[in-house]
This record gives C-alpha cells, sequence and structure tokens, in this order.
C-alpha cells in the first residue's frame, strides 16, 4: 500500500478526481468529508499530507487548520489548503495558521500530483 | 446648579440679572472675565474649572482635521469660549461626519465581503474545478480509463454543469439585485410596480370609474400597506380615460391577430398609449402572460411588467438591441420585431414598441420622450428575429456587434448551440 494522503473535502465529484489522480500515482487516498470531527481524524491517524478545503459543512477549513496545528505531534504535518477564494486576506490568514501550502481552485490536475509530492517529500510517490 | 446655590441667588451675588447668567450657563452668552472670578469664588470652585476643559478643545481640533484643508484652530479653547454655540455646532457636524464614515466603510465591506456573492462565486468555482478535473482524466486517461470509469466521470461531468449552471444563474440574480428593502421603498420604479404589481397588473377601481375610483384606489392601496406611486396611479387614471377598457376589448374583438399599430390608427390614439393598455387592463384584454417595459430617453426603466424568458437587468444597462430603443430613435411609430434571448430554449418573442414626445415645460423647454414596449412569448420560427439579450455582463452571446462589456459568462457561440440541437435531435 502506496503513502497515505488524507483528502478532507465535501463535494463528491472534486473527491472522486483527485482519489483517482492521487490513487494512479500510487498514493492511497483516504476521504474525510465532516468538518467537525476531521482535526480528531487527522489526529487519530495522521497521514503523510492533508488535502484541506476551506468550505467544508460544520466548521471552516481554517478552524480545521487551527485544531490540527495545536495538536500535540501534527504541528509539522504538510496541510495543503484548497479554496475557490483566492484573496490575499485569506492566504495571510492560513499562513498565520500554519498552512504549508495553499492553492486557489481551479487547478490542474498535474498540480496537485506535484504538490503532493513535494510535500510529502523524498521517497514520495511516483 | 450642583455647587449647591441657586442660579437665582448666584446671579444676585455676583452682580448680573438671573435672565443673563442663564444665558451664560446654556453657553448662549460667554462668562466675561470680569466676571469669572467673582462666579468661581460664589462656587466655591477655581477659574479654571470655568473653562469648557482640554477634551472639547481637543475634539474641536479633531473636527477641524476631518475637513479637508480645513485650518485647524490655534486656540481652540478660546472658540470654545467665545462662541460656544458653534463649537456645539462644529463638534456635532464632526460626530456625524465620522458616522457616515464608518457607514461608507461598513457598506464598502459588505458589498466586497457579501457572504451570499462570496458563496456562491465559491460554489462556482468548486464545480469548474471539479470538471476540469474530471475532464483531464477523460482526455489524458483516455487509451487506459475503463468503460466504468469513462463512464462514472462523463455522468460526474453531466452532474457538475447542471449545478454549475444553476449556480450561475443566482450568481447573475445576485448580481442583479436590487438595493436593501429600505431604499426599495423609497425608489420610484419599485413604488409603482409594487403597485401594480399587488393588483395583478390592473387597477380595477380605475378602470371601473375615472376620478373616483383614482382616489378609492389609492385609499385601497394604502390600507394594504403598498407603497403607491401616486404619479404612476394618476397616469393609469389618465390612460384609462383615455381609452377604456370596454372600447379596447370591442376593438380587439374586430381582429384576429393582435397589430397595436392597426388599434392605434383606427381609435385615433397614441400607440404607446394602446401597448400601456393592452398590457395594464387585466387578463381578458390579451388572455396571455404580457411583459411590460416604460423607458426614458436616457434608456432608464421606468416600469417594468415582467413575463417569463425575457430577464430585465435591475440596474445595469439593457441590451441595446431591444427593440425599444430602436423606438426611441424614432417617436411616433409603432414598430412590431421579433426577437430570440440567448440560452438553452432561446426563448422567442415579439416586441411592439413606440415613443412618444411631449413638452411639458412648453416649448421653450426641454422635449421629453417615453418609450414603451409590450411584450408576448411567440414561438414560432422567424428568421429575421434579432438575437438580443438582457445586459452585455451576463449574455453569453459570442460575436453580438453591439457588446459593450465582456460578459462574466462563458460565451455561447451560434455552433455550438446548432450542435446541441441537432445533439438533441
Amino acid at each position: 500500500m502506496g503513502r497515505k494522503v488524507l483528502l478532507i473535502e465535501d463535494e463528491p465529484n472534486i473527491i472522486e478526481a483527485l482519489s483517482f489522480i492521487l490513487s494512479r500515482d500510487g498514493w492511497s487516498v483516504h476521504v474525510h468529508s465532516d468538518g467537525p470531527t476531521a482535526a480528531a481524524r487527522v489526529a487519530e491517524r495522521p497521514p503523510e499530507v492533508v488535502i484541506l478545503d476551506v468550505m467544508l459543512p460544520g466548521r471552516s477549513g481554517f478552524d480545521i487548520l487551527r485544531d490540527i496545528r495545536e495538536t500535540q505531534g501534527l504541528e509539522d504535518l504538510p496541510v495543503m489548503m484548497l479554496t475557490a477564494r483566492g484573496q490575499k486576506s485569506d492566504r495571510e490568514r492560513a499562513e498565520r495558521l500554519g498552512v504549508t501550502h495553499f492553492m486557489t481552485k481551479p487547478f490542474s490536475n498535474a498540480e496537485i500530483v506535484e504538490r503532493v509530492r513535494a510535500l510529502a517529500g523524498p521517497g514520495a510517490a511516483a | 446648579m450642583r455647587c449647591g446655590i441657586k442660579q437665582a441667588e448666584l446671579a444676585r451675588k455676583v452682580g448680573i440679572s438671573a435672565p443673563y447668567l442663564s444665558q451664560i450657563e446654556r453657553g448662549q452668552r460667554p462668562l466675561p472675565k470680569p466676571l469669572r472670578a467673582a462666579v468661581a469664588h460664589h462656587l466655591q470652585i477655581s477659574e479654571t474649572d470655568l473653562d469648557p476643559g482640554p477634551d472639547r478643545a481637543v475634539s474641536l481640533q479633531d473636527a477641524a482635521g476631518l475637513i479637508a484643508d480645513a485650518a485647524v484652530p490655534r486656540d481652540a479653547q478660546a472658540f470654545v469660549a467665545e462662541y460656544p454655540r458653534w463649537a456645539d455646532v462644529v463638534e456635532g457636524l464632526a460626530n456625524r461626519i465620522s458616522a457616515l464614515a464608518v457607514e461608507v466603510e461598513t457598506l464598502k465591506e459588505g458589498r466586497r465581503v457579501d457572504p451570499a456573492l462570496s458563496d456562491a462565486l465559491h460554489e462556482i468555482v468548486s464545480m469548474v474545478t471539479s470538471v476540469r478535473a474530471t475532464s483531464a482524466i477523460l482526455v489524458e486517461d483516455a487509451e487506459t480509463l475503463s468503460p466504468q470509469w469513462q463512464a462514472r466521470f462523463q455522468a460526474n461531468i453531466h452532474a457538475d454543469s447542471a449545478r454549475l449552471s444553476e449556480s450561475a444563474g443566482r450568481l447573475s440574480d445576485l448580481l442583479d439585485r436590487t438595493d436593501a428593502p429600505a431604499t426599495q421603498a423609497l425608489d420610484p420604479r419599485a413604488r409603482a410596480e409594487a403597485m401594480f404589481a399587488a393588483r395583478d397588473w390592473c387597477l380595477e377601481r380605475i378602470e371601473e370609474g375615472r376620478g373616483r375610483g383614482l382616489r378609492a384606489q389609492l385609499r385601497q392601496l394604502q390600507r394594504h400597506g403598498v407603497a403607491v406611486s401616486r404619479r404612476w396611479l394618476e397616469r393609469a387614471a389618465a390612460d384609462a380615460a383615455d381609452l377604456p377598457r370596454p372600447v379596447l376589448l370591442r376593438e380587439l374583438a374586430r381582429g384576429d391577430a393582435l397589430d397595436p399599430a392597426a388599434l392605434a390608427s383606427r381609435l385615433n390614439r397614441p400607440a404607446d398609449l394602446v401597448l400601456r393598455r393592452l398590457a395594464l387592463s387585466g387578463p381578458e384584454v390579451l388572455q396571455r402572460p404580457a411583459g411590460l417595459i416604460v423607458m426614458d430617453a436616457a434608456g432608464s426603466t421606468l416600469l417594468h411588467r415582467p413575463v417569463e424568458g425575457f430577464p430585465v437587468p435591475g440596474r445595469a444597462v439593457p441590451c441595446p438591441l431591444w427593440p425599444i430603443f430602436a423606438a426611441l430613435s424614432n417617436p411616433g411609430q409603432c414598430l412590431r420585431q421579433r426577437v430570440i434571448l440567448p440560452g438553452r430554449d432561446a426563448a422567442r418573442f415579439t416586441c411592439w414598441a413606440a415613443a412618444r414626445t411631449d413638452h411639458p415645460a412648453g416649448q421653450a423647454g426641454p422635449p421629453r420622450t417615453t418609450a414603451t414596449m409590450l411584450i408576448l412569448a411567440d414561438a414560432r420560427e422567424d428568421l429575421d428575429a434579432w438575437q438580443i439579450g438582457s445586459t452585455c455582463r451576463l449574455c453569453p452571446r459570442s460575436g453580438c456587434p453591439a457588446r459593450r462589456e465582456p460578459a462574466i459568462l462563458a460565451p455561447q457561440t451560434d455552433n455550438a448551440r446548432e450542435q446541441r440541437q441537432a445533439a438533441d435531435i
């Protein structure tokens, strides 16, 4: 089984597309769509990379990111935020909360795969 | 006074009249320097306690600072002491300026980060992302993708495209929305349309009885809380008096096909009047849904009766190809033109438009031209139909010679529509 990436996203078709392309690249893709329990899910079984959407039902991606960073042992976990809101204030907010990479929608499949590999570091799926 | 001495007693001790002291206390007159020591003595306070205070002087300087290029008073305390009432006025104005500035910034911020607009945009971008990612898979993995995955991803694109269309429609509604209800209540057009819409676009009392009907209609509408536009009420009454509904119905029964120009000629009435009467005399006149637009020479919509399939922008400038604009250029003529709106269903309408010029200020004053356009749904094919839109910003037509600004939606080419139509067959 490949290295693990956790996709925190609630749009079914985006989940399906990203799962397909990341699996094709050798990743084991896990999905979590519920905002309020997302941080707990990450803490329970930490992946190598988290892909986190900003707009989630019940809890915003920013709050989830904060929860992750405040969890012992997850301070340096690579987290990539996906957002349609490309405003400077959103980017700055994410950076203050400790995001590893901030990607605005729409993105290309190649960008996602390349970024996940980079965040995971050496030994990432090729 | 809070120092335990009555005003009349203090005035007597200081040697002035009580009314004069009262004026000093209320800031209507300054406290003369010769009296300061005596007043302070009898009040058992220091003379400096009688000054308006440094805070007042500072606030006055701050007030001056709000006004661009205003010279800041060198001695604000002296100004306050000398002109206390004017100081009050200046401070009041400064507070008002500050409050307005906050309000403006709040409004600006609200427009910039409107939650509904932001959410609509986010939804659209998310759908676009999904379509892009899925279509890239279908293209890049075309040779290796299993038929099951192909079908699955194609279904996903289909679903996302439908959601994208809905979201774009909601976005256009948001962009097209009018201001807050408080503003709408003051807007003459909104008042007029609310009045007509509340009565199903026919003011029955006016149809029944002219002058008496006007007053009764006004009272009835006001009882029901409908914001009343007296001007439009009077105009409707004048129109009804000039072309009573029974006369209109009788003339309509004479012919088969609707021909407002012929009606106007037979009745010896202005064509624009006939068009308004056809739309606003009640459902039994046309016996089908009708839209109406009344517009001034500047292109501002004065009244809009909606009809399904013919969107009219709230505040944005309408499509310049509407027949009503051709009528504005030819006052006195009644123009008939078939039109097609963009979109999957390509709604078709027949429009009649007429403009009239009068001189409300007399011969020496400027002329006033208003135009009226009647809109009826008409699904018949017509090769000479004009391809129009609602407003450039929301119109997907590509290659339109009258486009003023780019559309926020992706262009819809004629080839693409024809391909879709062929596929539907």
